[in-house]
């Protein structure tokens, strides 16, 4: 008999122990699902406008993507960029100024190409009518460097140097 | 002679600095370098190119009293034309049901700010020079689905 009630017992006790798990399952499943501005990727532009506020700048690529750049903070190393289908579908997330992008830059490039590649300067200069746009970045196994692109008078890459940034902090802009 | 100079100096100073202000001072800067317009003007507020890869750069009303307006470089790094932007025409060009957002940006430049309306749809806004703010909000395909002008001085 005893056994019998245990059975019994068994068979009760089995199917709502097992709901109680797949119950939590479909809730941490759900939660995971409809919350993408509290820690997931981005879908969509007013995701990324919840999760990174304002962009610096807003320009459209070649094939008509639209493109919103991160890089207003001169002290920062790295930027952020989004590009959105016509429907406002995030497309493609990157860091700008990576060291691919920093290594891609190199002597004869347009003016529009390195704006392109590593976004809009924070800091422009011009010695002697020649422009320097220069920004902070990760380099050489992520030291912080200065990254200055030097152009000719017709906007083209004249030179590109990287100045490590030593431990007081400037990096020889004081 | 020191005298004569110091007025010299002083009558020349005067003679950059007009020359520098942005069209609302009445003097186009064409020919000026861009190093010149950097550093009378500041940093412009977006830098862009046009079609044949000329500089064309935005000062959005930050850097200069008087509007927005684009300074487009020629090959040489001069400057070739400056043309107020953002202004009433410009405005007037933005449609419900037929602009998109490329034209929005290419009339009136960066908003100075993007906000997520309840739907999840977006709206740019710019600050226009009377206070009032002119929002433009977009449909599906970043189409423009309203214009109004919002708010005014408080």
């Amino acid at each position: 008999v005893s056994s019998r009630r245990g059975a019994r017992r068994a068979r009760r006790v089995g199917p709502s122990g097992g709901r109680a798990p797949a119950i939590l399952l479909a809730i941490a499943l759900w939660g995971l699902g409809a919350a993408p501005a509290c820690g997931a990727d981005p879908a969509d532009a007013a995701d990324v406008i919840r999760k990174h506020g304002q962009p610096s700048g807003i320009w459209f690529d070649a094939s008509g993507r639209e493109v919103w750049d991160y890089d207003g903070n001169p002290f920062r190393f790295s930027g952020l960029r989004f590009r959105f289908d016509p429907d406002g579908r995030l497309n493609q997330s990157e860091e700008t100024r990576n060291e691919s992008a920093v290594a891609s830059v190199a002597t004869g490039m347009s003016a529009r190409v390195v704006r392109e590649t590593l976004g809009e300067p924070p800091t422009m200069y011009f010695i002697r009518d020649e422009a320097h746009w220069e920004w902070r970045i990760w380099w050489a196994g992520r030291a912080a460097h200065r990254l200055v692109v030097q152009f000719d008078k017709n906007g083209v890459v004249k030179a590109v140097g990287k100045y490590r940034i030593d431990g007081k902090g400037l990096g020889g802009m004081r | 002679v020191l005298h004569r100079a110091a007025v010299l100096m002083l009558a020349a100073g005067l003679t950059a600095c007009a020359s520098f202000a942005g069209p609302s001072g009445g003097v186009a800067p064409s020919g000026r370098t861009m190093s010149e317009m950097r550093y009378s003007n500041g940093l412009p507020d977006a830098i862009r190119f046009d079609a044949d890869g000329r500089q064309v750069w935005e000062y959005t009303g930050r850097a200069v009293r008087g509007g927005a307006y684009r300074v487009s470089f020629d090959t040489a790094g001069r400057v070739a034309e400056v043309t107020p932007f953002r202004t009433p025409a410009d405005v007037a060009q933005v449609k419900a049901g037929e602009s998109r957002a490329p034209d929005v940006l290419a009339l009136l430049g960066d908003p100075e700010r993007i906000r997520v309306i309840g739907d999840g749809a977006l709206s740019w806004e710019y600050p226009l020079p009377d206070r009032t703010r002119l929002v433009i909000r977009y449909g599906p395909g970043r189409i423009v689905d309203a214009v109004r002008i919002e708010g005014g001085a408080s």
